[in-house]
């Protein structure tokens, strides 16, 4: 990869690491729009997953005694059922579609109904939620909203929670990187320069975002965190929607 | 999904409850990312703790407890 490109990535990925910073799950779900758009779906699942893999991991390290390996396992279980699934199909999603779904993906945490409460410590909803999410990983890249409903249903502190989601989020990332980089009959292959920079721009990025965090005031974040997601969602969908439809006229002619 | 962080909801209220905090202090210990969780956000917002300026020595912006943040523990059992 040219060298102007990488730093071009670089810069991208300190700003979308920024982001995550700031809002949570927006940087993710940015950087894995921008890289669909720049370069063919697997290889920007392979770099999507070691940036994540990353930030994800750093976390999971800082706070491992807070860790909950039991949900973690059973959400494995899901995972693995999913790799299976997919990996017997070999399904890649063209980017039309990866883009409706990856626009779809912030609206299904809103959708879910208050009064649900997932049990993180049962091995049945485990399973079932690890399945889903890992689907979407394949799918779209990312998962991040959807996990959040179900940690947030156990009777864990705070910590437990991020630690514990944190834990999961390498190990679907891992598995996607798995998928992409040697499943799929197109596997990716990624630049180790570019691995490197990606990673370091991630924690560029989120350390930068602590500055603003504190600066922000409470009513700034909640108004620009829900304007964010919408925003970035409905583009895509719109974004998938235009590909969609030019693509079928092109085949119609 | 606000049923979900109640019992983190009063963690933090129960927490400020024992002694003010320094508002700097209050979100460095429970901000998180990832998923972020709107904790600190919830509990201003429910009225359940408040901000004071505090002038002179230890000067700056303090959080405490309102009126309704006791009645919430005491709802739930955590003061007596």
């Amino acid at each position: 990869m040219a060298p102007l490109m990488i730093a071009a990535l670089g810069l991208l990925m300190v700003a979308t690491a920024f982001l995550s910073g700031l809002f949570g799950m927006a940087g993710g779900l940015i950087l894995i729009g921008v890289l669909l758009t720049l370069l063919p779906l697997p290889s920007a699942m392979v770099l999507h997953a070691i940036t994540q893999m990353a930030s994800n991991g750093w976390r999971a390290f800082l706070w491992r005694r807070h860790i909950r390996w039991w949900p973690v396992s059973i959400y494995l279980i899901g995972c693995a059922l999913a790799l299976a699934a997919w990996s017997i199909t070999r399904y890649v999603p063209d980017k039309p579609i990866a883009l409706l779904l990856l626009g779809v993906t912030p609206f299904m945490a809103r959708l879910t109904p208050a009064n649900l409460k997932p049990n993180p410590e049962s091995i049945w909803q485990g399973a079932f939620y690890g399945i889903i999410c890992m689907g979407l990983m394949l799918m779209t890249g990312v998962s991040g909203p959807l996990m959040d409903t179900f940690f947030l249903g156990g009777k864990f502190d705070r910590r437990e929670i991020v630690a514990t989601k944190a834990t999961a989020q390498v190990a679907s990332h891992f598995v996607k990187l798995i998928y992409f980089g040697g499943i799929i009959d197109q596997a990716a292959t990624l630049d180790p320069v570019l691995a490197v920079v990606a990673i370091a721009a991630s924690m560029t990025g989120t350390t930068l975002a602590r500055r603003f965090l504190e600066a922000m005031t409470d009513l700034q974040f909640r108004t620009w965190a829900t304007r964010l997601i919408t925003t970035v969602a409905g583009y895509y969908i719109i974004y998938g929607s235009w590909l969609l439809v030019t693509r079928s006229n092109a085949f119609a002619f | 999904m606000v049923d979900s962080t109640d019992p983190l909801v009063l963690d933090l209220v129960e927490w400020i409850a024992r002694e003010p905090r320094l508002h700097s202090e209050v979100i460095e210990t429970w901000r998180t990312s990832c998923p972020r969780l709107t904790i600190w956000e919830d509990a201003v917002d429910r009225g359940f703790v408040t901000r004071e300026t505090v002038a002179g020595a230890g000067a700056g912006v303090r959080v405490a407890i309102t009126p309704g943040g006791e009645k919430f523990l005491r709802a739930n059992g955590r003061l007596r």
